[in-house]
């Protein structure tokens, strides 16, 4: 079994129900897939998790899960940009012919430097708002 | 112009889908996106995904555990 993190998705949350939950991007998310339905996947977590956890987990599971796929959403068709260097934002962020405009986490122009006190990455849900604003003063200016 | 039919009229629009939206070409642009985006938009490094939680009886596990993965194989769980 590969070591993943591991957190309790209840915790703090003043929720009775005991769950965990599994956020799975890139290549692990990709030998998933390969099981290609959600039953298979929750089977396989599960058998990886017993490993872990001495068989508890498939002892305790109350055979009910959630599933979003955001690889295969028609409106996500992915999860996030992992490519952090801001180097490759340049052409992408160019409008067509100043009528059509691109704002997304993807765009962000700040790279990884710091933006007033925050961290503005790619890949975060602050860098969609940023790119927001960025897109919306570049139409106004 | 929408699936439906409805047409939209504008001088500016702000395209805020994500780079994977893009890739299906489930948009369809005219004119077409010139060569140079279209690569740029497939450069892009945005990854497959998937969120999944499982409900159980009892608390058997800690608050959370965590050990170091590769950059390419990000698994939270």
């Amino acid at each position: 079994m590969k070591k993943k993190p591991i957190c309790d998705a209840a915790h703090s949350k003043q929720s009775q129900d005991h769950v965990l939950g599994l956020l799975c991007t890139g290549i692990s998310a990709q030998e998933y897939y390969l099981l290609d339905n959600p039953d298979s996947i929750v089977s396989s977590v599960i058998q990886e998790l017993d490993e872990y956890f001495n068989g508890l987990v498939s002892q305790n599971y109350l055979g009910s899960y959630l599933y979003k796929d955001w690889g295969q959403h028609i409106f996500t068709q992915g999860t996030w940009t992992s490519d952090f260097e801001k180097s490759s934002t340049k052409k992408l962020n160019d409008s067509l012919d100043d009528k059509v405009y691109f704002a997304r986490e993807t765009y962000n122009i700040h790279g990884i430097a710091p933006f007033h006190e925050f961290y503005i990455i790619r890949g975060s849900i602050q860098s969609v708002v940023l790119m927001g604003y960025d897109v919306v003063g570049q139409i106004l200016d | 112009m929408t699936e439906n039919g409805t047409e939209y009229q504008a001088d500016k629009v702000i395209k805020i889908v994500s780079i994977g939206v893009l890739r299906s070409n489930a948009i369809t642009f005219n004119p077409p996106l010139p060569e140079k985006k279209i690569t740029d938009i497939k450069d892009v490094e945005f990854l497959p995904g998937f969120l999944l939680f499982l409900k159980f009886s009892d608390n058997f596990y800690p608050d959370a555990i965590s050990s170091e993965i590769s950059c390419e194989e990000k698994t939270y769980l």
